[in-house]
């Protein structure tokens, strides 16, 4: 404003002169308004380039022009060009790395740009000058923000050059020598505005690709929360399935039958995986027995023997088993297609074949899940450590039964032991007493033997007379005593008959011959015809047989020895009766025989 | 000990009881089945004498109870006669005369 006085106050000329600066500095106002305008709706920096070389080469007055906004850093960018041949417009885009090298050398100072400030350079100082076409001697480069740097080339203008200007020149006294002071002002301006216009699409660029970046974390994060839950449920659900098996082992450690465990083992089963039925088979080969648990469906005779059999070697047969190891876990491939026709009371989803020995073998089935859904992997190979640890129990358990017949056994025999030691302590006492006993006698008899040295013939002599006394006293007193005298010594003789006469009696006067002596001689030989009349039988017979006889009938009598005379007896106990006629037969029996008389048998 | 010495009276208790059943159902008048000879009637008592009545003559004698249906009966001369108890009926084993049935007589 102080030239513009001046100039007003030096005259008309002077005046003139104001009047077309006035008019120059208006218009350069315009151009910048209208660049301003132009780039102000523009968020691309292509297309804030494309516009501003567009807008900068007319007031300027280039017939051609190069801008190009590049990372320096990694030599990327974009080159723009307006006034060249499609071929060097091409060649500049496949240049844009020589460019940087040449023309923002300190892209390695890792953000220290020369800040926003606007550079001229000429193009014999440049390292890039052969890259640029010629007549472009308006070269400005500039810096937009820590990443990005620009360059401008402009030329050449339709005014001329202005070869004289000065390779120093500053960009507040004019940009090159090639453009006046206005012009300079202007395209600095213009730059200005570019770098503004740039910034703020960069600006916006990078805040668009923060929030396409955060857009795209906040994806990762919500498929993290998402991926985070399902863990977190499927943590919830180890946690409840370990919790239940943390119960189940506090549970089955107070069971001592197999039959329990299979039953708690089962219904954790169930509630821990969220199964709604299931069974649990554990069959022993070697006593023929079964111990069965079914949850949620009903018993299909599963607990007989024959058809336990046949379900447990089809697990077998379809499990990876190759042979029955001991304390063998084994998922069940397949196992509805499996285990099909088994009688199981339900579809099985899961099976695990399992053995605790050669003798012991069992099958977990399980139905399906409430959900409807299959076991997961990791559901599967809990459920198999489970059944590992349920064969732990059904063998702890079957030891237990062992231990306990084996303790009742040797109760048992304690028992046995205790009483035979009872028994052999009154033996022994038994065998004491007698042993004392034995003493006494032994004692007792030596006593008596030194005694018996004393015995004397007036001890024998008042023994046998009291003997003697106490005999006679009760062959007094008892009614079946002897008399002391015997009878036959009293009696008269009988009389007697010839075994002939006997004989002629008996034929002619039906004589009845009787036998006195003892059933036993009688059997052995008597005279034919004989009855046997012994003594000692004598009122008995007499009234059996010969109470009937007539008095007057010959009765003839035989049967005596030396010793004993029967006949004799007999035949006064006859008299007794008062029979008329009893005969005694001389020398008995043998003269009968001697005569050839008969006899029987 | 004192098992066995239980056992023993239990047994002894028993068999007493037993000879006592069986010395009530023997004990009665028996008639002998004889018909070629005068009536013959047998006499047991319950204290173990009894007697063999034929006509006005009668035998006394003792008796007891052996073996299972198996009747001694002693005589005063010291003699023994074996019999055996029937349905109803005490078959005497005479010596040299064979056997002798006598039928017991209803009371």
């Amino acid at each position: 404003m102080d030239t513009a006085a001046g100039h007003l106050a030096a005259g008309p000329d002077t005046g003139q002169a104001l009047r077309l600066e006035l008019e120059r500095k208006r218009l350069s106002l315009r151009v910048l308004l209208e660049t301003a305008q132009e780039l102000s709706g523009i968020l691309q920096p292509r297309k804030i380039m494309e516009t501003f070389l567009l807008t900068a080469m007319g007031p300027i007055g280039a017939m051609g022009g190069v801008a190009v906004l590049a990372r320096p850093a990694s030599c990327e960018g974009m080159v723009l060009s307006r006034g060249l041949p499609a071929r060097e417009a091409e060649a500049l885009e496949q240049h844009l790395p020589d460019i940087c090298d040449a023309y923002f050398p300190y892209r390695d100072l890792d953000g220290d740009f020369p800040s926003s400030k606007i550079r001229a350079i000429r193009r014999d100082q440049a390292g890039g000058d052969s890259l640029l076409p010629r007549g472009m001697d308006i070269l400005l480069c500039f810096s937009v923000d820590d990443e990005h740097c620009g360059l401008l080339a402009l030329g050449p203008l339709l005014a001329g050059t202005n070869a004289d200007a000065g390779p120093d020149a500053d960009l507040g006294t004019g940009l090159d020598g090639a453009l006046d002071e206005d012009a300079s002002n202007l395209l600095h301006s213009l730059l200005h505005l570019l770098i503004g216009a740039l910034r703020g699409a960069l600006a916006v660029n990078s805040i668009r690709q923060l929030s396409v970046d955060l857009g795209r974390k906040n994806d990762r994060l919500t498929e993290a929360l998402a991926s985070s839950q399902t863990v977190q449920r499927g943590l919830d659900r180890r946690v409840h399935q370990l919790a239940a098996i943390n119960e189940l082992a506090e549970e089955m450690a107070h069971l001592h039958e197999v039959q329990g465990i299979l039953d708690s083992f089962l219904l954790t089963m169930l509630g821990a995986f969220s199964v709604s039925c299931g069974l649990a088979l554990v069959l022993d080969r070697a006593k023929r027995c079964v111990d069965l648990a079914v949850r949620g469906a009903p018993d299909t005779g599963l607990s007989s023997y024959g058809t336990a059999d046949v379900l447990v070697y089809k697990a077998f047969t379809a499990s990876g088993a190759r042979s029955v190891d001991p304390l063998t876990v084994e998922p069940v491939s397949d196992p509805a297609t499996a285990l099909a026709g088994c009688g199981l009371p339900f579809e099985g989803r899961c099976a695990m074949y399992f053995a605790l020995d050669r003798d012991v073998q069992g099958v977990l089935v399980l139905g399906e899940t409430l959900s409807g859904e299959a076991l997961e992997d990791e559901d599967a190979q809990m459920l198999r450590a489970q059944v590992g640890t349920l064969l732990g129990y059904v063998q702890g358990a079957r030891h237990l039964a062992i231990i306990t017949a084996l303790n009742d056994d040797l109760q048992r025999q304690n028992e046995e032991l205790t009483r035979t030691v009872t028994e052999l302590t009154e033996a022994r006492q038994t065998i004491d007493l007698l042993e004392r006993a034995g003493e006494r006698v032994r004692s007792f008899l030596h006593a008596e033997g030194l005694r018996s040295r004393r015995f004397s013939w007036m001890d024998c002599g008042i023994i046998l007379v009291a003997a003697m006394l106490l005999g006679f006293l009760f062959n007094l007193a008892s009614p079946n005593g002897v008399p002391l005298v015997p009878e036959h010594l009293r009696r008269l003789p009988a009389q007697t008959v010839t075994a002939q006469k006997a004989r002629e009696l008996q034929q002619s006067e039906g004589a009845l011959i009787v036998d006195a002596r003892p059933q036993a001689f009688f059997d052995q030989q008597h005279v034919r015809g004989a009855a046997n009349l012994t003594p000692a039988l004598f009122d008995m017979m007499y009234l059996m047989r010969f109470a009937q006889v007539p008095l007057s009938t010959p009765l003839i009598v035989y049967g005596g020895n030396i010793s004993r005379r029967w006949d004799e007896d007999v035949a006064a106990r006859l008299a007794a009766r008062e029979h008329e006629r009893v005969l005694v037969l001389e020398d008995g029996l043998p003269a009968w025989v001697a005569r050839g008389y008969p006899v029987e048998p | 000990m004192r098992r066995m010495l239980f056992c023993t009276l239990a047994l002894a208790l028993l068999l007493l009881a037993g000879c006592r059943g069986t010395v009530d159902d023997l004990a009665g008048d028996y008639e002998s089945e004889r018909v070629d000879l005068s009536p013959a009637r047998l006499t047991l008592r319950t204290d173990g004498g009894g007697s063999l009545t034929v006509g006005a003559e009668e035998a006394p004698f003792r008796w007891e109870v052996r073996d299972e249906g198996r009747v001694v009966l002693h005589t005063r001369q010291g003699g023994i006669i074996s019999a055996r108890q029937g349905r109803g009926t005490l078959e005497l084993d005479m010596p040299g005369s064979g056997k002798q049935v006598f039928r017991k007589k209803a009371k």
